[in-house]
């Protein structure tokens, strides 16, 4: 008769019928090998689970507070963006009519706050991981935005609905509140077409996220802050490229899966400042 | 409202659990977890809520482990000590409970000790299905391989550990009785 691996398991582990069962037991009887498996199967039902518990749960470390909040944190944001109850000033207002892709669009913009502002600690294995490059002497706010732009996928960009009306409100509430007139750069020459803007904070500081899509592949971030001169360089930060530079009272970054000279090529065609 | 949220804060212990026997390096797991669970809610549209949420995660933390990986080149190693890494040393340190129930705890850690020395493909579904009692239809969802894949690797699992401490079973048997 034919023994396969599963016969001999439902065997050992008592899960065979009395006939099939007997019908092993006799296989057993003329081959030695077969049966020194088996004697090994046996030898292998052990109290698995308890053992576990008693040996290696105690050497475990407990899971981290911090880390606890900012799962509970991102669970909230997306419990808010996915139709829960919205208090605000002592009225209550529902998002459970919203359209889907205003709530997701809520969510990430919630995720996004919540990744820069609290700073979720991503970047560790970007920034200290074995065989990456050049993390160590990347700026906190590129690597918080080059962490949140690794979340992107590229159906997250397409779901984001019309750039528009949103970029017309962004552009209006720069000028009004920041005095800042932003200029979108037109990438299509180069393939990319511009999908979005977002207005971010790092660490108490703006941060101006565009977003283009190529023809294939992931998302491209251009981020834009205000901030003290920093030198040109690039470098990889989880698998993502980053070209990083200054111009005026502005530090810039590119971010995307490009390869260097294409993001090279890229930077070369940006006409700047953009505010 | 997230169908999902709400499982992600009631299995942040498991998750953790698993993100430590995955990466077998705290920090590691750490960002394991975070990663895992910010992709799970960006992707929550996939999910089926008449499915266990647990594979689902676990599929989903696999996968980024597994490419996290082969960005690095790099396999776990079998035992890691030291101020982040967990130690599963289990060769010494008799301690004074251990004396008081030494053949038990003992046994215990020899259990450990076995599953761990499996290669990585077969560690991780003796820790699926013998130690998280997923089926083996669950254990092949996380691991995004055929049922028969799974059950391939959990017999040869079984017959090195069980080669590997028919010894300590024959003895501890012999003591019971």
């Amino acid at each position: 008769m034919l023994l396969d691996e599963q016969t001999l398991l439902a065997y050992v582990d008592g899960d065979l019928s009395a006939q099939r069962r007997a019908e092993v037991e006799a296989a057993l009887s003329v081959n030695a090998d077969l049966a020194q498996t088996v004697r090994h199967l046996q030898g292998s039902r052990l109290p698995y689970q308890s053992a576990f518990e008693r040996a290696a749960l105690p050497s475990m470390p407990p899971l981290p507070d911090a880390l606890r909040e900012r799962i509970e944190a991102l669970s909230a944001v997306a419990v808010a963006s996915h139709g829960a109850a919205l208090v605000s000033q002592g009225r209550t207002a529902s998002l459970a009519h919203m359209p889907p892709e205003n709530q997701r669009r809520l969510w990430w913009l919630g995720l996004a706050v919540l990744t820069l502002v609290l700073g979720l600690g991503l970047g560790r294995w970007s920034a200290t991981g074995m065989g990456k490059a050049g993390g160590d002497n990347i700026e906190p706010w590129i690597v918080a935005a080059s962490n949140y732009h690794a979340m992107y996928a590229r159906e997250t960009v397409l779901d984001g609905g019309e750039a528009s009306t949103q970029v017309a409100a962004l552009k209006a509430r720069l000028l009004t509140q920041h005095n800042i007139n932003l200029q979108i750069p037109d990438l299509q020459p180069q393939g990319l077409r511009f999908m979005r803007a977002q207005q971010l904070q790092f660490d108490g500081k703006l941060v101006i996220q565009l977003v283009y899509l190529p023809q294939t592949g992931s998302p491209v971030a251009l981020c834009l802050t205000p901030a003290i001169a920093q030198k040109r360089r690039a470098a990889v930060l989880d698998q993502q490229q980053v070209l990083a530079w200054q111009n005026g009272a502005w530090a810039y970054a590119l971010i995307g899966q490009l390869s260097a000279p294409a993001m090279q090529h890229l930077r070369e065609r940006l006409v700047l400042p953009l505010v | 409202m997230s169908a999902l949220a709400p499982h992600l804060t009631l299995l942040l212990p498991k998750l953790w659990r698993f993100a430590l026997r995955l990466t077998r390096h705290q920090h590691d797991a750490e960002d394991l977890v975070q990663r895992s669970c910010v992709r799970a809610l960006e992707r929550q549209q996939q999910w089926n809520p008449e499915g266990s949420p647990l594979s689902w995660l676990y599929a989903i933390m696999h996968s980024i482990w597994l490419n996290e990986m082969r960005s690095r080149r790099l396999h776990p190693v079998s035992s890691l000590t030291g101020d982040d890494g967990i130690d599963s040393d289990v060769t010494d340190a008799t301690t004074a409970s251990e004396l008081a129930e030494p053949e038990s705890l003992v046994f215990c850690r020899q259990i450990v000790a076995a599953v761990d020395a499996l290669p990585e493909a077969q560690r991780l579904v003796m820790l699926l299905i013998a130690v998280d009692g997923m089926s083996y239809a669950e254990a092949a969802e996380v691991l995004n391989v055929p049922m028969g894949t799974v059950m391939s690797r959990i017999f040869r699992a079984r017959v090195s550990i069980g080669e590997r401490l028919s010894g300590a079973v024959k003895s501890r048997r012999i003591h019971v009785a």
